[in-house]
């Protein structure tokens, strides 16, 4: 009696297996940069060890083909985000960041990027990284030359974002910056970029930033009587006559 | 009397504990818990509307269909997220949620005229998205906009509520050179 019951759930066991065997087998998605997050460095991590700005250009779509990256209803400002030396954020309007190909930094060193396109529904990402050499626009398109160093954007039709990771462009060289309410820097020394302990902890922010110690204001464009009062910020080297060298200065042209 | 009956349930659930075979690892989540602190919004225009401060609006036309999100924990790194995902972060009902805790914000807004910009600090409530219009009802802290004409941008600085939000987990994140 027992064996005849246990039969009788191994045959229920072994009924569904046998269905499920004749399926066809699940293909597993690949894992990417919503699934595995922060996985992939925004360009091509080299010896650098400083970044000064994130440059985030954001567009309704992004397409590349061959050597060409055309960005379709490309927003009209990007934005800046830098940790260091106070962490803030700011926006330059999309002439000022294009020119930057033509006169500034980028002309001689182009950068690398990531380009980033969701499918309509955020449910799947794509990615590539490229070498931004060029970028010309046209009616709510850029369309950039570029050389594909990693990745494809495949059928992503969705919104785009492309993320510059830059030495060379830092808040305060253009366009309008705001520090925000904590800093990661913690000193004289230079923090790694990755490193967990030069950041933030859950149980607080050891190391407010200047605009945190007055109350109220999140942001603050420029500093209270010209002196941020706290670890102010290394003068910027695009206003007036730029050192050049090696990093962290200026490329010498 | 309580003591033991503590003891009888330390006893009861220890077997529980000593059966589970695959070990627990301590504190740390398999996949790296990105905690958001600072969000993007990138918009053709913005306005503040209405006279009355109980009764602002910010109006965002033409906005971008992604946000832009920065993070400093565990590690430094930028993403993208789906606007419309982003705004469930205002409907969530989470002791967390940008409902009970609205967050702050600067919106900056550029002029037309090369190298002039206007900027105000609000409080931002109850998000509506109408196709490319997206209203905030908002609270002034300081600052306004003005006539600025040009391309704005929202920044949400939301380093003082560390938390891995819905959000972080739609995103797709890229971490910073290290």
């Amino acid at each position: 009696m027992i064996l005849i019951r246990t039969a009788g759930l191994l045959g229920g066991l072994l009924i569904p297996a046998l269905a499920f065997a004749q399926a066809p087998a699940p293909v597993p998605t690949p894992p990417n940069a919503i699934t595995a997050p922060a996985q992939k460095a925004i360009g091509t991590p080299s010896a650098r060890k400083r970044s000064e700005a994130l440059i985030v250009l954001n567009a309704k779509g992004a397409a590349l083909s061959g050597n060409t990256l055309v960005l379709s209803g490309v927003s009209s400002s990007a934005i800046l985000f830098a940790s260091r030396p106070v962490r803030g954020a700011g926006h330059m309007s999309l002439p000022d960041l294009m020119a930057l190909w033509s006169t500034g930094s980028f002309a001689k060193d182009p950068p690398n990027a990531t380009v980033s396109a969701f499918a309509k529904d955020g449910s799947k990402v794509a990615d590539a990284v490229v070498v931004l050499k060029s970028v010309r626009s046209e009616g709510g398109k850029a369309t950039f030359d570029v050389a594909v160093l990693e990745g494809d954007l495949a059928n992503a039709d969705g919104p785009a974002a492309v993320f510059i990771d830059t030495v060379w462009f830092s808040l305060g060289s253009d366009g309008f910056n705001y520090i925000g309410r904590s800093q990661t820097t913690t000193g004289p020394g230079d923090p790694a970029i990755g490193s967990r302990y030069d950041t933030s902890t859950y149980s607080g922010w050891s190391n407010p930033a200047p605009s945190a110690t007055g109350g109220t204001p999140v942001f603050r464009s420029s500093p209270p009587n010209g002196n941020y009062g706290f670890a102010p910020p290394p003068p910027d080297a695009y206003q007036t006559n730029p050192p050049c060298g090696k990093p962290p200065l200026l490329p010498c042209y | 009397m309580r003591i033991l009956f503590v003891i009888a349930a330390l006893l009861l659930s220890a077997p529980a504990a000593l059966a589970q075979t695959a070990p627990k690892v301590i504190g740390t989540p398999q996949q790296p818990q990105l905690v958001p602190s600072m969000i993007v919004i990138n918009a053709q225009g913005a306005k503040i509307e209405g006279a009355k401060i109980a009764n602002q609006k910010l109006v965002l036309e033409g906005v971008a269909p992604n946000a832009i999100v920065f993070a400093d924990r565990p590690v430094r790194a930028a993403g993208h997220a789906l606007t419309a995902q982003l705004l469930e972060e205002w409907s969530d009902s989470s002791a967390d949620s940008f409902a009970k805790n609205p967050p702050n914000a600067t919106i900056s807004v550029m002029n037309k005229e090369k190298g002039k910009v206007a900027d105000a600090v609000v409080v931002l409530k109850s998000p509506k998205l109408e196709g490319e219009r997206l209203t905030f009802d908002i609270a002034v802290l300081e600052g306004d906009l003005g006539k600025a004409d040009g391309p704005a941008t929202l920044f949400i600085d939301i380093i003082d509520l560390p938390v891995a939000r819905r959000t972080a987990h739609r995103s797709a994140w890229y971490a910073g050179a290290k």
